[in-house]
C-alpha cells in the first residue's frame, strides 16, 4: 500500500468547480457507481468514498469526467452506434471497463488498463489524473483506456501506427473533437483545451500522420 | 506531490489533501486576472459577457498584467497546468505587445523528457498543451497588435517539438506569414504546410460495435429530459 500527499489546483480552471455539483446528484453516483464498478476499497482513505461530493477529491473529480463524458452530447440520450463518438464514447467506455480503481502513481503515469485473457481486468487512475487534467481532458482518458479495456492496445510502442488501425488515440481525438464541436454544458476553456489536445495527440501520436488537423 | 511506495496492481492506497495557497489576491491585476479565469471557465452567456468585460478592463486598465502573470507562473512553479493554460489564454486576449515575448519563452519551455517506461499520457503531454496555447496567444496578441506578428517565427526557428511546431506553422500562416515560415522549414519538415483542417464527418472513429443486447446501465436522466410527475421535495410519512 502507498499512502501520497497532493496539493489541490485551482477548480475554476480545472472545471470541477463547474461540474462538481453537477455530481452531487444520487441517482447519478449510484449509477456510475455500478456502471464502472467502484470498490470502496478502492476509493476510501482520503480518495473521496466519505465525501462524494467534495470536488477536491479524487472521487467526485472522477465522477466529473463521466458526466462529462456522459451528458456532453446535444442528442442525449441517443446513445447509438451508428452517430457520433460524442453520443456512444460513454456507452462503450462504461461496457469495456471491468473496474475503475483509484491508486497514487505509476511514475510517469496517468492512467493504466491491464486487459487479458486469465487475468484480473482492470483500469487504475493516478493523481496526474486527478489532479493535472481538466475534465474534459479526463473523460478523453477514460475513453482511451476503455479501447484498451476492450482488447485494443498501441501497435508501435505508445504510438498507433495510423489512423486507419482505428486505436485508442484515433478514438481519443475524436472524441476530444467531438466535444470541441459540440460539447454542451461545458465552457470556452475546456472546449479549446479539447481540440488542442486533439491536435497535439494527431501531431504526435501517429507514426504515419493523417493529413489534418481538427 | 509524494507518493512513499509505489502503489502496486492490487491493494489499496491512501491520500492527504494539502491546501492550496491562495493565488490572486498580489493586486487589483491579480484579482481581475482571477475574475477572468472563473468567467472563463462557466458554461452561459452571462459569463461570457462577463468574461469580456474582464479582459476590456485588463486591456484598459492593468498595466503590470505580464508581471502578475509572470509572478502567478513563479508562484505554481511546474504544478497546476490548468491555471497556467488559462493565464496564457487570458493573457492572449488582453496582453499587449509587451507579452509577447514571454509568450515566445513559454511555448519553447523545454518538456519534460520522453522515457522509456511511461504510460500513453505523461507529464509531457500535459506541458506540452501549456507550449501550446502559448503559441495560439502569440496569434491572439499579433491579431490587435501586428507589429509582433513575427514572434511567432521565432517559434519556427527554435525547432520545437512536432506539434509545438505545427502550430506556429499554423498560426504563422493565419497571420499572413506563410512564406517566411516555409523558409524557415527544413526540407524534412516542410510537409507541415500541407496540413489541412479536416471535415467534422472526418472525424469518425469505428465502434466496431452494432448497436444490440450489450446496452446496459442507461444513464440517468435530468433536468427537462424527466416527464414523470415530480412527489415534491418534502412529502411526510403517514403515521
Amino acid at each position: 500500500m502507498a499512502s501520497c500527499t497532493y496539493s489541490v489546483p485551482n477548480l475554476d480552471t480545472s472545471g470541477d468547480n463547474l461540474y462538481g455539483p453537477r455530481i452531487c446528484w444520487q441517482a447519478f453516483v449510484d449509477w456510475a457507481w455500478d456502471a464502472y464498478d467502484f470498490d470502496k476499497g478502492d476509493w476510501d482513505e482520503g480518495f473521496g468514498y466519505d465525501d462524494v461530493c467534495n470536488n477536491t477529491q479524487p472521487l467526485s473529480r472522477t465522477l466529473s469526467a463521466i458526466w462529462c463524458l456522459t451528458y456532453s452530447s446535444p442528442n442525449f440520450p441517443n446513445e447509438s452506434y451508428s452517430g457520433n463518438i460524442l453520443e456512444w464514447g460513454c456507452r462503450f467506455a462504461r461496457n469495456a471497463i471491468d473496474e475503475l480503481d483509484a491508486r497514487c502513481s505509476r511514475p510517469g503515469y496517468i492512467a493504466w488498463t491491464q486487459w487479458g485473457p486469465f487475468i484480473d481486468d482492470w483500469t487504475q487512475l493516478y493523481l496526474l489524473f486527478f489532479y493535472n487534467l481538466s475534465v474534459s481532458l479526463r473523460a478523453g482518458t477514460i475513453l482511451h483506456e476503455a479501447r484498451h479495456a476492450d482488447g485494443k492496445g498501441h501497435d508501435s510502442g505508445d504510438n498507433d501506427s495510423s489512423w486507419g488501425y482505428n486505436g485508442a488515440w484515433r478514438w481519443h481525438v475524436c472524441w476530444l473533437a467531438w466535444f470541441a464541436f459540440e460539447g454542451r454544458s461545458s465552457s470556452a476553456a475546456l472546449r479549446t483545451q479539447a481540440k488542442q489536445q486533439a491536435n497535439n495527440i494527431i501531431n504526435s501520436r501517429f507514426v504515419t500522420h493523417p493529413g489534418f488537423n481538427v | 506531490m509524494s507518493c512513499e511506495n509505489q502503489t502496486s496492481g492490487d491493494g489499496s492506497d491512501s491520500l492527504e489533501i494539502r491546501a492550496a495557497n491562495p493565488l490572486f489576491d498580489r493586486s487589483d491585476t491579480s484579482w481581475l486576472l482571477g475574475q477572468a479565469v472563473r468567467y472563463l471557465n462557466t458554461d452561459d452567456k452571462k459569463g461570457e459577457f462577463a468574461y469580456a468585460r474582464t479582459v476590456e478592463l485588463l486591456r484598459r486598465c492593468a498595466h503590470d498584467l505580464l508581471e502578475n502573470v509572470n509572478g502567478l507562473f513563479k508562484q505554481v512553479k511546474s504544478g497546476d497546468a490548468a491555471l497556467r493554460w488559462n493565464l496564457l489564454y487570458v493573457l492572449g486576449d488582453s496582453g499587449d505587445r509587451s507579452a509577447a515575448d514571454f509568450l515566445v519563452q513559454t511555448a519553447l519551455k523545454r518538456l519534460p523528457e520522453v522515457k522509456e517506461e511511461e504510460g500513453c499520457q505523461s507529464e509531457r503531454d500535459i506541458e506540452m498543451l501549456v507550449s501550446t496555447m502559448a503559441v495560439h496567444a502569440v496569434e491572439k496578441v499579433a491579431a490587435r497588435h501586428p507589429e509582433v506578428s513575427e514572434a511567432v517565427l521565432e517559434i519556427i526557428k527554435n525547432k520545437p517539438t512536432r506539434p509545438i511546431l505545427i502550430e506556429a506553422v499554423k498560426v504563422a500562416a493565419n497571420l499572413g506569414l506563410k512564406d517566411k515560415a516555409r523558409e524557415l522549414l527544413s526540407d524534412d519538415d516542410a510537409w507541415i504546410l500541407d496540413i489541412r483542417q479536416a471535415r467534422k464527418d472526418e472525424v469518425h472513429a469505428e465502434p466496431e460495435r452494432e448497436d444490440g443486447k450489450e446496452r446496459g446501465f442507461t444513464p440517468p436522466k435530468s433536468g427537462s429530459l424527466y416527464t414523470a410527475p415530480s412527489a415534491g421535495c418534502c412529502t411526510s410519512k403517514e403515521r
